[in-house]
This record gives C-alpha cells, sequence and structure tokens, in this order.
C-alpha cells in the first residue's frame, strides 16, 4: 500500500513523463547500441557534446516558469563564446579569463534587457526576445563573422578530461543544480513559480510582477552565461552561427522533460532530463538506422537524412506524450489538493512537508 | 487616466502608420540614393512585398484565432511545397493547376495536424508549430533527395514577373486577389465571425454553441493553406528552389502581422495593415541594403525596429486591469 502511495506521489511530480521518456530511450539505445553504449567514452562524448544544451535548458526552464519565453538565450550563448575567445586575439594584452567573464557578463545583461522588455515593457515576450535575439546575433557577426579562433588546449582539456572515470562536464551541471537547489529556498523563486500559475492573484497578494519578470530572466542570463562557457569548452574555437539552433531544442527539451509552457510547474530537473532525451533521441536513430534494422533485413540502407526526418517525428511524439501527462497530471492534482493548498506551483508538496 | 492627452486618432491607426513609416523611409532612401526613385526599384519592392502578403494572410488567421496561436511553420510549410511545386513540375505548363491543388492540399494538411495538435492535444502553438517545422524541413531533404532539382514552367514564371506598365509585376496581381478572397473569407463567412469570436473570447464563443475547437482547427488549416500556396508562388518567382528558402518568412510574416496593428492576443484581424506592414518591412531591408550596411548592422537595425514598433503598438494590458 504504501509503495503504492509513493508511485502515486512519483507521477504527480512533473518530472514523471520526463522520467519515462528517458528510459525508454536509454532502452532503445542499449538495444540498438549493444554493449558499447556502456564504455565510458561513449558516456563521455554524450554528455561533453550535451553539457552546453542541457545548461540553456536549465535556463529556459526558470523563464518558462513564468509563463513567459525566451528564444534568445542560443545567440546569447555564442555571444559568450564569440567575445571569450575573440576578444583576447583582437585586443593585445586583455587576458584570457577577463575575456570569459565578461561574455558571462554580457549575457547576465542581456538577460536583465529581456526582463525590463517582457517585465516593465510589457511586450509579448516571444517577439520581444525575438527581436533582441536579431540585435545580439548583430553584435556576433561584429565581432566574429565566420568559425575562426582557438581555445588554449590547457582550457579545453579541462572540460573534457574526467575524475574516477566520470566526465567533469557532469560535475559542471551537478554544481549548476546545486545552486539552483540552494537558490530556490529563497522566497523569490517561489514568487517566479508563483507568477506563472497565476499572475492576477500573484499581483494581488502584493508581489511585483515586474520585479518577479525581471529577476527570473535574470537567474536565465546567468545560466546562459554558464552554458556559453561550456559551450567555448566543447567548441574550443569561436563559431557565430551554430549557436542559434540549440535555442529552439532547449524550449523542446523543457517540455519534454515535464516543464509547462503556461507557467508555474515543472523544475530543474525536468530541463536536465529532457536535454539528455533530446541528445540520445540523435544517437539512437543514428545507431537504428546503421545497426539494428540492416542486422534484420540484409542490404538495408537509406540515406541519411531519414534518420533526422525519424528523429525528429520521435521528439514530436515525446513532447505530445509530455504535455498529455502533464495535463492530466495538473487536473488531477488541482482536484485533489483544492481544500488546502493551491494546484500551481510544482513542487507545493515538497514545501508543505518542510514548513 | 494614465494618458492625459490623446494622441491624435491617425496615431493609433497602425496600417496608416506602417504605410507612413515605409514612404518616409522610401523618400529618405530616395534622398540619400536618388538612383533608388526607379520603375524597378519600385516594381522590387512591390514584388518581394506581394510575396509576404501571402505568408501574411495565413499567418493572421492563426494568430487572429488566439489562444496564443501562432504558425512558426508557416515558412517551412512554404519551401516543403515549394520544393514539390519544382520537383513535380518540372517545366511542364500543363501540371500548373494540378501543383496548385497539390500545394494548396499539402498546406491544409499540415496545417490541419497543427491545428489538432493545439486544440485537441494541448500542445501549446509554439511548441506545435515548431517541431511541425523541424519535421517539414526534414521532409523537404527527403522529398528533394538533398537537393531540388526540377524548375516551374517558363508561362508560370512569365506571369509572376510581367510587368504591366513597367510598374506592377504580375505577382502584385495575384496577391490583390488573394487580398479581396481573404477579405471576403474574414467579413463576409460565418467562419470569419466565428474565427474573430474565438479569438476575443474562447470560452465566452464555446459558451454561446460556436464549436470553438473546430474553428481553430480550420484557422490552422487555413493558415497552412495559405503558406503552400505561397510557396507555389514563390517557387515561381525563383523558377529554381533549394531546402529551406522561405525559412526567413515564418518571423517577417510574424513581424508584419504585428507590425499591421493584429493583436497578438487574437481578434481583430487587420489585413490592410499587414499589407503594409510587408511593404515597411521590405523597404527597411532595401533601404538598410542601399546604404551599404553590414548583415551585421542590418541585424542590429531590424531588431532594434522591431522592439521599438512593438513597445509603441503591441504592449499587453496591465495586470492591475
Amino acid at each position: 500500500m504504501k509503495q503504492n502511495n509513493t508511485w502515486m506521489k512519483f507521477r504527480r511530480q512533473p518530472e514523471y513523463m520526463g522520467v519515462v521518456l528517458l528510459a525508454v530511450i536509454i532502452i532503445l539505445n542499449i538495444i540498438t547500441q549493444g554493449s558499447d553504449f556502456f564504455k565510458a567514452s561513449s558516456f563521455q562524448t554524450i554528455l561533453s557534446t550535451n553539457t552546453p544544451l542541457i545548461i540553456l535548458t536549465m535556463g529556459q526552464c526558470v523563464v518558462l516558469f513564468t509563463g513567459n519565453i525566451d528564444i534568445s538565450t542560443g545567440i546569447t550563448m555564442t555571444l559568450v563564446n564569440v567575445f571569450a575567445v575573440m576578444m583576447p586575439q583582437n585586443v593585445p594584452g586583455f587576458p584570457v579569463w577577463l575575456a570569459y567573464v565578461t561574455g558571462f557578463l554580457l549575457a547576465v545583461l542581456i538577460g536583465f534587457a529581456n526582463g525590463i522588455l517582457v517585465g516593465y515593457f510589457r511586450i509579448p515576450p516571444m517577439l520581444a526576445t525575438y527581436g533582441m535575439s536579431y540585435i545580439v546575433a548583430g553584435i556576433c557577426l561584429i565581432i566574429c563573422d565566420r568559425p575562426q579562433g582557438k581555445v588554449s588546449r590547457d582550457i579545453w582539456k579541462i572540460y573534457k578530461g574526467n575524475i574516477a572515470g566520470i566526465p567533469n562536464s557532469l560535475f559542471f551541471v551537478l554544481c549548476l543544480v546545486l545552486v539552483w537547489l540552494v537558490m530556490k529556498r529563497h522566497p523569490g523563486i517561489k514568487e517566479i513559480y508563483a507568477l506563472g500559475g497565476d499572475e492576477k492573484n500573484t499581483y494581488l497578494t502584493g508581489i511585483s510582477t515586474v520585479r518577479t519578470t525581471i529577476r527570473a530572466y535574470l537567474i536565465s542570463g546567468f545560466f546562459v552565461g554558464c552554458a556559453g562557457i561550456a559551450w567555448t569548452m566543447m567548441l574550443a574555437s569561436a563559431n557565430p552561427t551554430t549557436g542559434d539552433a540549440k535555442t529552439l531544442q532547449s524550449i523542446a527539451a523543457a517540455l519534454l522533460g515535464g516543464t509547462l509552457i503556461s507557467g508555474g510547474w515543472g523544475s530543474m530537473i525536468c530541463g536536465v532530463l529532457g536535454a539528455l532525451f533530446l541528445g540520445l533521441v540523435t544517437n539512437t536513430t543514428t545507431y537504428l538506422f546503421i545497426n539494428l534494422i540492416p542486422k534484420f533485413i540484409p542490404g538495408f540502407s537509406v540515406s541519411t537524412y531519414y534518420q533526422d526526418f525519424v528523429a525528429q517525428l520521435i521528439i514530436l511524439v515525446g513532447i505530445t506524450l509530455s504535455v498529455m501527462a502533464n495535463s492530466r497530471v495538473r487536473t488531477d492534482a488541482s482536484k485533489a489538493s483544492r481544500p488546502d493548498k493551491t494546484p500551481s506551483g510544482g513542487n507545493s508538496g515538497k514545501d508543505g512537508d518542510r514548513q | 487616466m494614465k494618458h492625459k492627452i490623446a494622441a491624435p486618432s491617425f496615431l493609433k491607426n497602425t496600417a496608416f502608420m506602417a504605410f507612413g513609416l515605409a514612404v518616409v523611409l522610401f523618400i529618405i532612401m530616395v534622398i540619400i540614393h536618388p538612383a533608388a526613385l526607379s520603375l524597378n526599384a519600385v516594381a522590387t519592392i512591390l514584388s518581394i512585398a506581394s510575396m509576404l502578403v501571402f505568408v501574411c494572410a495565413g499567418q493572421m488567421i492563426v494568430i487572429t484565432s488566439g489562444n496564443g496561436g501562432i504558425d512558426l511553420s508557416a515558412g517551412a510549410i512554404m519551401s516543403t511545397t515549394a520544393c514539390i511545386t519544382v520537383e513535380y513540375m518540372n517545366g511542364n505548363n500543363a501540371k500548373l493547376i494540378p501543383a496548385v491543388i497539390i500545394c494548396m492540399a499539402v498546406g491544409f494538411l499540415f496545417g490541419t495536424l497543427n491545428g489538432l495538435g493545439v486544440t485537441y492535444i494541448g500542445i501549446p502553438a509554439l511548441i506545435m508549430t515548431l517541431c511541425m517545422s523541424n519535421v517539414l524541413t526534414k521532409l523537404q531533404i527527403v522529398i528533394g533527395n538533398g537537393a531540388p532539382r526540377g524548375t516551374v514552367s517558363k508561362e508560370l514564371t512569365a506571369s509572376l514577373t510581367h510587368r504591366f506598365f513597367g510598374l506592377i509585376p504580375g505577382i502584385s496581381l495575384w496577391a490583390a486577389v488573394l487580398y479581396i478572397l481573404v477579405l471576403l473569407l474574414l467579413k463576409h463567412t460565418k467562419f470569419g465571425f466565428r474565427l474573430n469570436l474565438i479569438g476575443i473570447n474562447f470560452t465566452a464563443a464555446s459558451l454561446s454553441g460556436i464549436r470553438a475547437k473546430q474553428v481553430q482547427v480550420l484557422a490552422y488549416a487555413f493558415g497552412g493553406m495559405f503558406a503552400g500556396l505561397g510557396g507555389l508562388v514563390g517557387a515561381g518567382y525563383f523558377r529554381q528552389m533549394q531546402v529551406s528558402t522561405f525559412d526567413s518568412y515564418t518571423m517577417q510574416s510574424i513581424s508584419a502581422v504585428v507590425i499591421g496593428g493584429t493583436l497578438l492576443s487574437g481578434g481583430s484581424p487587420n489585413y490592410i495593415g499587414t499589407i503594409f506592414g510587408a511593404v515597411l518591412l521590405t523597404v527597411l531591408s532595401q533601404f538598410l541594403s542601399s546604404i551599404n550596411t553590414s548583415p551585421a548592422m542590418r541585424d542590429i537595425i531590424m531588431g532594434i525596429m522591431l522592439i521599438v514598433l512593438l513597445i509603441a503598438y503591441n504592449r499587453k494590458p496591465e495586470v492591475r486591469q
């Protein structure tokens, strides 16, 4: 009976569908790839290529909690990359560490500007951040117009290295998750959830909606800055174009993990799970078409274009499942908890336990 | 009252403002670059804006349906039908009518899928159409096997690029026909009225007996259909196609709709404003390229302009109200 209770409780968490999807894709991966999946090197590759996306998704999640959206994150990450790599090369005597710090601060500043536009000027968030993404893309191209530059070996070696078989990039993600868990104790974060749950009620409670929105975008900027540094170390060069595609991936990842785009529901873990799922899908379809199907159908070969097509279809199905599961959970939760607590606020149950 | 001094009424008319801004920009361009005042330059602006008008019609219908409705797959649908057109026609004019029907059907199909995902499953429009655009981009590569090879027929291209009186390109006449059709659809059909109602208040509309979900699906389907038609016209204008040529039209169409004064919150479509928005965007990009700005500066100026226009026209109401 008790176990049943835990299972039901787990099913009501926002992470539920993210965990299920990730489990399914890992099993699929093991089936298609065979025992190679358990090699340390394969973990290393998957984690180090996907760490920027994971951190970016975490940043996106914070904004999604407020019911807003930020589609300038990918290009801001690119700006950090371009700035950190090109500045020491273009300006003689510019210390490398200062370039990284300034790049990081630029990301926070752009987050702040987005917050002002969305919170204070009340522009629809999608278009405000879209306009911002144009501006940032322009700045990126001014600094560096084509992929070039080099990160010194000492720096990227740290990122690609490992301690006792555990990749350093994983430690980076874990650190940021810890930072978030500490931050979450601050009432300001509860206000962010509340804003996403119901803007009017939040306002009536006496919380400044403008300041809360700006705070969410600032925290997002912090994570985007971190993602930019991870991205720089992963690429080990400056690339002004490829980062932009990560924005949309990060939004999709946040949804896959179980964050609701309407706000007030989800957690950081959702973002991490969703991003990992997204990273593994491509891996799976590649092996599916190269390893598994030819085993059963000899001589089977299709162009690689089909792999991408199937990967996109899987993502679409995953998002559909995740959204359906979440909307069901939310109606259940609001029915179950109506008497004593509000339905909004993803972790209201946990908070209740603590107090 | 916060705004004590009432602004003159013409300043509130966004369609008029968009047109005025376009004219002012054009005059500045002529002053800086006298060569810009030629029939050819005006005709180019008209053709590019007309191409935008097709996809904008669909985008506007989707945005009007409210509930955060937006179609990020418009550009991808355009590219897909354009690829289908060149692969299918392959220079043969006898296939024009089937090609038009196929393009509209394909657009309608993917639009319906978008609509079903948004209304019945409850995926946010932003995400649903975004994923759809990713799927469509890969589909184009599959259709064209990497790079589509065919061309459209000479007659189609000629009908689009022929300039009447040396000024009005054929494509603008197509756009004018479309304008009348869309206006009839919005103002004189049951669908148009219902679309407006569900955009203003979805719940109230469904309580008053409108099958709101079906209307919304139909809105997305029409959105896809117009984008599909836009793809055919675009392919006809450019003759040859590459994968995802028209992807940038997604955001351009959204910008044009917003500049034209259609509210992002739904309801109150403003098609004439949307057309002027398309003209303004085209003039602006021509202006920026005429004064030899680098692409990077052009991006920055476009971004700043979009934000300034949004602050001026499309602010959400305060929470207090």
